[in-house]
């Protein structure tokens, strides 16, 4: 896979951005704005990465001294202070402003870090990063159409062999040997934002996950709709896409409800465009949606970033934007979701699904 | 090489259609890609096609074939309904025959067993259409003799042909005679992917022949009379899986068998 350079046009953007809102620094915690601003998934790493991007674009980094040598292979020559972790290191005051999400880290902790990596005044990181995600450079773009593509790998080799007596861990293994062999294998979780966007449980976490399922076994009950969502990333950027699959004849109400649904989000999708209105596509969505459906959408990028269609939202969506729509309905009281999940670029006259393959559809499997 | 004189044997299917047995494999040619290696592949030599729905590309093939100027009745178009359209038949197969701009498919595969099962309503669509002269011939892909079975046994018919990934390594006489027995022809993807190019003694073979390792799988399978489907975007590679106008002995085909992996 080609590799991209233009990381700098990234932070560039970054640093423009505070400097309109009156700042000179902007602190980057999470994951997604660690790797939008340097390229580097740090979800691999023992220990948080800090990244600073100054008003002329230059980026300082903080890390641990346990993640030296990684960050020595990954990014040689970087501008990177190292610190220790200490026992006192979880002391400190909330920090509001900054996002800390990196491997179950509480913002006091944040607080304490930065108190210790970067005395000076910083801007809200997470909020300057939700600004700049909102349009995507060229080369943005092409990492989330290769992650696309992984996507519709990863579901081929989902319901290519999928059987009632596969265990969920199974299928995982089939997607991951079928996306090393493609060139991919990494994977990001909706998990690590704070913007409410996982509305339901998956297992196993990895590239592919059942929704709604017992993590116990991990068991497909043929009875039941059986939702899954897929997350690949290419190099630190990552698609999301869900559909939901029968591995017996649905009844009549489950079939209703997904062919309801499956309009619903055609319908929504149909009314996706350059300054569209995100009031516009949820009233196309709720025209023809089944009782009980939700709907959201949200950019992506180097990790889940602002629902852009959700209540409460209302400027209108940008071109070159990539943003996951997610429509979910009940079917069977109690029972898995019907659940559809695709993510488009919003060009000046609709949207570009990045994985086509994948049908919006309820799929039957028997 | 400009193109290969050696006339590529071909089969006829239990329908009554006749396939190549050495045909150009698509996957995962794209777009231009795919047109501009499908024309070449037929300038080569190559009469027969391999494509799928799932591979987004049978305009780009259609639009191939059309720029190779051959009669549509000299090529062999085969393409494949994915899993997950149960249900989608007819849609699928209208919207794969719109995409090549033609009025038939020459085979038509289920890519895969529908959630590991027969797939037996898949199959009845499959046989209407081969009754309203949508396809000619029908069959199905990576299926194992006991789902081969499972459907006949559900819907009265075996089905003409069975594609399945198919190397010296994936080599089962039981498979094979099996197929025979029930009047399937067997059909190979994906040839070299999981072959052993190195392996000594198929690279004595080869040496012997003076031929390529690769060159060598794609006759073991002509004279086994299985179908291979071996994909290069490359003149000189296309020209070279046809050009296989060499015999193996009975012994050079036993060692080669004898590569298998199967337990």
């Amino acid at each position: 896979m080609a590799r991209f350079s233009s990381v700098d046009n990234r932070r560039a953007r970054i640093a423009d951005i505070a400097a309109t809102r009156g700042f000179d620094s902007v602190l980057l915690s999470s994951p997604a704005g660690v790797a939008y601003v340097t390229d580097i998934d740090v979800r691999r790493f023992v220990g948080p990465v800090l990244a600073r991007v100054s008003a002329d674009g230059s980026l300082r980094l903080t890390a641990s001294s346990n993640d030296r040598a990684a960050l020595d292979e990954v990014v040689p020559g970087a501008d990177v202070s190292f610190w220790r972790a200490e026992p006192g290191m979880s002391a400190g005051t909330r920090a509001a402003d900054i996002a800390w999400h990196s491997r179950g880290r509480t913002a006091a902790e944040g607080r304490a870090f930065v108190g210790v990596a970067a005395p000076e005044a910083l801007a809200a990181g997470r909020d300057i990063l939700a600004e700049a995600s909102r349009t995507r450079f060229d080369d943005e773009l092409a990492l989330l159409r290769d992650a696309g593509r992984l996507s519709e790998i990863a579901y081929t080799a989902t319901v290519d062999r999928m059987h009632p007596e596969l265990r969920a861990f199974e299928i995982a293994r089939n997607v991951d040997r079928s996306l090393r062999a493609a060139g991919g294998g990494g994977w990001w979780s909706l998990d690590e934002s704070e913007n409410g966007l996982s509305s339901t449980t998956s297992f196993p976490e990895g590239i592919v996950g059942l929704l709604d399922r017992r993590q116990e076994t991990g068991v497909l009950d043929v009875e039941d709709p059986l939702p899954f969502h897929l997350l690949p990333l290419s190099g630190a950027y990552g698609v999301a896409s869900a559909t939901t699959a029968v591995l017996t004849e649905p009844t009549r109400e489950v079939r209703a409800a997904g062919e309801a649904l499956s309009s619903a989000l055609a319908a929504a999708l149909a009314e996706v465009r350059a300054h569209a209105l995100p009031g516009a596509v949820d009233a196309a969505f709720r025209s023809k949606a089944p009782e009980g459906a939700d709907f959201v959408g949200f950019v992506v990028g180097t990790g889940p970033g602002d629902p852009v269609l959700a209540p409460g939202a209302s400027r209108r969506l940008d071109e070159s934007s990539a943003v996951s729509l997610r429509a979910s309905a009940p079917a069977i009281p109690g029972r898995p979701r019907i659940v559809f999940q695709t993510t488009v670029v919003v060009t000046a006259d609709g949207a570009d699904r990045l994985d086509p393959v994948i049908p919006l559809r309820l799929i039957e499997l028997y | 090489m400009d193109s290969v004189p050696f006339t590529v044997p071909s089969v006829e299917l239990r329908g009554g259609a006749r396939m190549p047995l050495v045909g150009y494999g698509t996957h995962p040619l794209r777009g231009e890609d795919a047109a501009a290696a499908v024309a070449t592949a037929i300038d080569v030599g190559f009469r027969s096609i391999d494509t799928a729905t799932r591979y987004l590309n049978q305009d780009a093939v259609g639009e191939g074939i059309r720029r190779a100027g051959l009669p549509r009745d000299e090529i062999f178009l085969t393409s494949k309904l994915p899993p997950d359209s149960v249900g989608y038949e007819r849609e699928v197969l209208e919207k794969s025959l719109s995409h090549f701009g033609v009025d038939q498919l020459d085979l038509w595969l289920i890519h895969w067993p529908p959630g590991g099962r027969p797939g037996a309503q898949a199959w009845r669509a499959f046989l209407r259409a081969r009754e309203e002269g949508l396809v000619r011939a029908i069959g199905v892909s990576n299926y194992s003799l006991g789902l081969l079975d499972a459907l006949a046994q559900e819907t009265g018919e075996y089905p003409e042909v069975v594609q399945l990934q198919w190397s010296p390594v994936h080599y089962s006489e039981r498979f094979l005679r099996g197929c025979q027995e029930r009047g399937i022809v067997v059909g190979a993807h994906s040839p070299f992917r999981s072959a052993r190019l190195d392996d000594p003694g198929l690279v004595a073979i080869a040496e012997a022949h003076e031929r390529s390792p690769r060159q060598v799988i794609v006759r073991w399978n002509v004279q086994h009379g299985v179908a291979i489907v071996p994909k290069s975007a490359h003149r000189e590679r296309m020209a070279a899986n046809l050009d296989i106008g060499f015999e193996l002995s009975s012994d050079e085909m036993a060692a080669i068998d004898a590569l298998t992996e199967v337990g």
